[in-house]
């Protein structure tokens, strides 16, 4: 018998674990299905797909571009229809007379297709007057910063190409429900030993130490994976069914909320990260939960301190979404387990923290802290566990 | 192969728990006796490495437990007080997942543990889950965990607690045969079971030892010490108040009792030959159980 199967065995066959990650799953799938039949899910973004070039061509085109500008950014899809191309109308006509659930779906494709080109404009010009604002602002590292990130930003696209919704499967809820499981199934892995007089057992016997401690580390990693894998997958498959995959990949800034952040990363790449986040969290989260299972007595107490360390730094990080340099303020968000889960913050933000002369991106800030956050708990859940006996 | 505890002291704030005991242990089984809260345990905790002295140390052979580690407990079998046990392991997957952490090749290990599941009668229910077990069951495996690695130093805290005769009877047997090439030290409250099986028996009171000898010697000790009397329930119960009292039998209207005394305590008491019970009464006194 491996040991590391044996401690994985221990883990999954705690069923209470599973019947709430069960549970969970449901209440997440319910709350997607439900939005699946919304008039803007079905047909806003979807139908104006098969003419996205053309209408990026004619956000980009310097006639639509002077009209809009001219109109304060308020056109409507009537006054921009001679300068377009007309199988963005064609393709709107096909929806003529149709009706979905009392929206009239022409009509409201037309707002939309207005809207898209509108916006695209705006965020143009909104992003040139801010390089504009930089290039005449006094040189400090964060203006050089930003100045260098705008002008080598991809260039815009329309906002419909469905990686909105797809980045937003990690901000914050998915990574709760992760949280929420992995500490469940892990709280327990030192206290369990504990609870059922197991402890002193496992210590006497020759490999009850060092090799039981990374065994029990890599059952608990191994899980924390599987829960990340299962849930996100969960995750994909009802955006699939709800959204559509993405057609094709856009920059960051294509999106609404991302498009004045000085970040010059494309979607499918940050989505990636976010995966890769996401493990890593886990993990990180996994070993901090060992940690305070190997030093609590009660498999309750080890819940809900691990949660409670978990939960701090997504409540903190809720609070300060949306900008993009990292202070003192901030700094306990941005570093923490939840940001690393997410990344939406700390990497969709592009956020930086200024030390002197230097513009450095809080990602690596994050990473390093929870890298030492990672070594300190295995090290002290060793000594915890080795030395928990004292008091017993 | 000499195991030595040398000036070995536990203290619990201000209480010591085991105060500079310094014992010497070689081949043969070792009988720790002494009342509740006499140190019995924490003393073994000590010994197998999961309790740091306050001072002192442990050594095997001059070397000390800590420095040894792996080495010490790969020939350590330790049966806990409370023998912990996880509630939906069959005994059989228990007693594999044990052999893999005393690091036992698996096919070696398989067949030790149909060896042990037979010696400690719970071959037949090797496939049922451990919640299912009564406590006896629970001990036995508890007793089998601590053999599976064949070791050479075998330290078992109350050890038949909760078993009936015939198993305690079967257990001093298993011991007996395998004290011949190794440390066997066991505390327990039943005295009967050191007296047959016990080479040396450890007399530990307040954290104390109060003797360490053969269970011949120590009866030696209490020689002319112990008297057998004929009282009533009366007189019982002002002896009671005056010395420490061993068995009492009742016989009709009358008593027949045990005391544990340096002069006669009655006129119609009758010295006795002492047995390793009487030892424990007279030394622990009032405090025997």
């Amino acid at each position: 018998m491996s040991l590391t199967s044996a401690e994985f065995k221990k883990i999954v066959s705690k069923k209470y674990v599973w019947v709430l990650a069960l549970l969970l799953a449901l209440f997440y799938a319910y709350m997607f299905l439900n939005i699946g039949d919304n008039f803007s899910v079905v047909y806003s973004k979807r139908a104006l797909q098969p003419v996205f070039q053309e209408i990026m061509d004619a956000a980009y085109d310097p006639q639509v571009q002077e009209y809009v500008i001219k109109n304060g950014f308020n056109v409507t899809f009537d006054e921009l229809k001679p300068l377009i191309s007309p199988k963005i109308a064609q393709t709107i006509e096909q929806y003529q007379g149709k009706i979905y659930k009392g929206y009239d779906v022409a009509k409201e494709l037309k707002d939309e297709a207005a809207v898209r080109i509108e916006s695209l404009v705006e965020r143009n010009v909104t992003i040139n007057e801010m390089i504009q604002e930089l290039k005449n602002k006094p040189d400090t590292p964060l203006n050089r910063y930003l100045l260098q990130q705008y002008t080598h930003m991809p260039k815009m696209e329309p906002n419909l190409t469905r990686w909105d919704d797809w980045i937003d499967i990690n901000n914050s809820m998915l990574p709760l429900l992760i949280a929420f499981v992995v500490i469940l199934g892990v709280a327990s892995v030192y206290t369990g030993e504990y609870t059922s007089k197991m402890h002193g057992i496992l210590l006497t016997t020759k490999n009850g130490r060092s090799k039981l401690f990374w065994s029990k580390l890599l059952a608990s990693c191994l899980f924390a994976a599987m829960v990340v894998i299962i849930f996100q997958s969960l995750a994909a498959v009802l955006h699939m069914h709800v959204y559509g995959f993405p057609f094709k990949n856009t920059p960051m800034n294509s999106l609404t909320s991302f498009y004045k952040r000085p970040n010059t990363m494309w979607a499918l790449e940050f989505y990636l990260c976010q995966l890769a986040g996401s493990l890593l969290g886990a993990i990180v989260l996994t070993a901090v939960t060992l940690c305070i299972s190997s030093l609590c007595r009660s498999n309750l107490v080890s819940f809900f301190i691990s949660g409670i360390y978990f939960a701090l730094g997504a409540l903190f990080s809720q609070n300060l979404e949306g900008q993009y340099i990292t202070s003192k303020v901030t700094i306990f968000a941005d570093a923490s387990t939840f940001s690393l889960m997410s990344l939406t913050d700390v990497l969709g933000n592009a956020k930086v923290f200024i030390i002197g002369n230097h513009v450095i991106p809080t990602i690596i800030l994050t990473l390093i802290t929870q890298a030492v956050i990672f070594v300190v708990a295995l090290f002290l859940t060793h000594v915890f566990y080795n030395r928990k006996e004292i008091t017993a | 192969m000499q195991l030595r505890t040398q000036n070995l002291t536990k203290n619990f704030g201000n209480r010591c728990a085991v105060d500079h005991v310094s014992l010497n242990f070689e081949r043969g089984v070792y009988g720790l006796l002494g009342p509740n809260g006499a140190g019995k345990t924490t003393l073994m905790r000590m010994m197998v490495g999961i309790l740091p002295p306050s001072s002192g140390k442990v050594t095997l052979d001059g070397v000390t437990i800590g420095e040894l580690g792996a080495k010490y407990r790969d020939i350590l079998g330790y049966m806990p007080q409370e023998v912990g046990y996880y509630r939906d392991f069959t005994a059989k997957r228990f007693l594999q997942y044990l052999g893999a952490l005393k690091g036992l090749d698996p096919k070696y290990a398989n067949r030790r543990i149909d060896e042990l599941l037979d010696l400690v009668g719970l071959a037949d229910v090797k496939n049922k889950k451990l919640g299912q077990f009564s406590g006896g069951m629970i001990r036995r495996i508890g007793i089998a965990q601590a053999l599976l690695n064949d070791p050479k130093i075998l330290i078992l805290d109350e050890p038949t607690a909760g078993l009936d005769p015939n198993e305690r009877v079967h257990f001093r047997n298993i011991l007996s045969e395998l004290s011949e090439e190794r440390i066997v030290i066991l505390s327990t409250h039943i005295v009967s079971d050191v007296q047959s099986i016990a080479g040396q028996v450890i007399l530990l009171k307040e954290g104390k030892v109060v003797n360490c000898d053969t269970t011949e010697n120590l009866r030696h000790m209490v020689e002319g010490k112990v008297w057998l009397a004929t009282v009533t329930h009366r007189e019982l119960n002002e002896l009671k108040k005056r010395f420490p009292i061993g068995n009492v039998l009742q016989k009709d209207d009358h008593f027949e009792i045990r005391i544990a005394s340096d002069s006669k305590p009655l006129q119609n008491a009758t010295a006795v030959e002492p047995s390793l019970e009487d030892v424990f009464i007279y030394v622990f006194g009032g405090q025997a159980e």
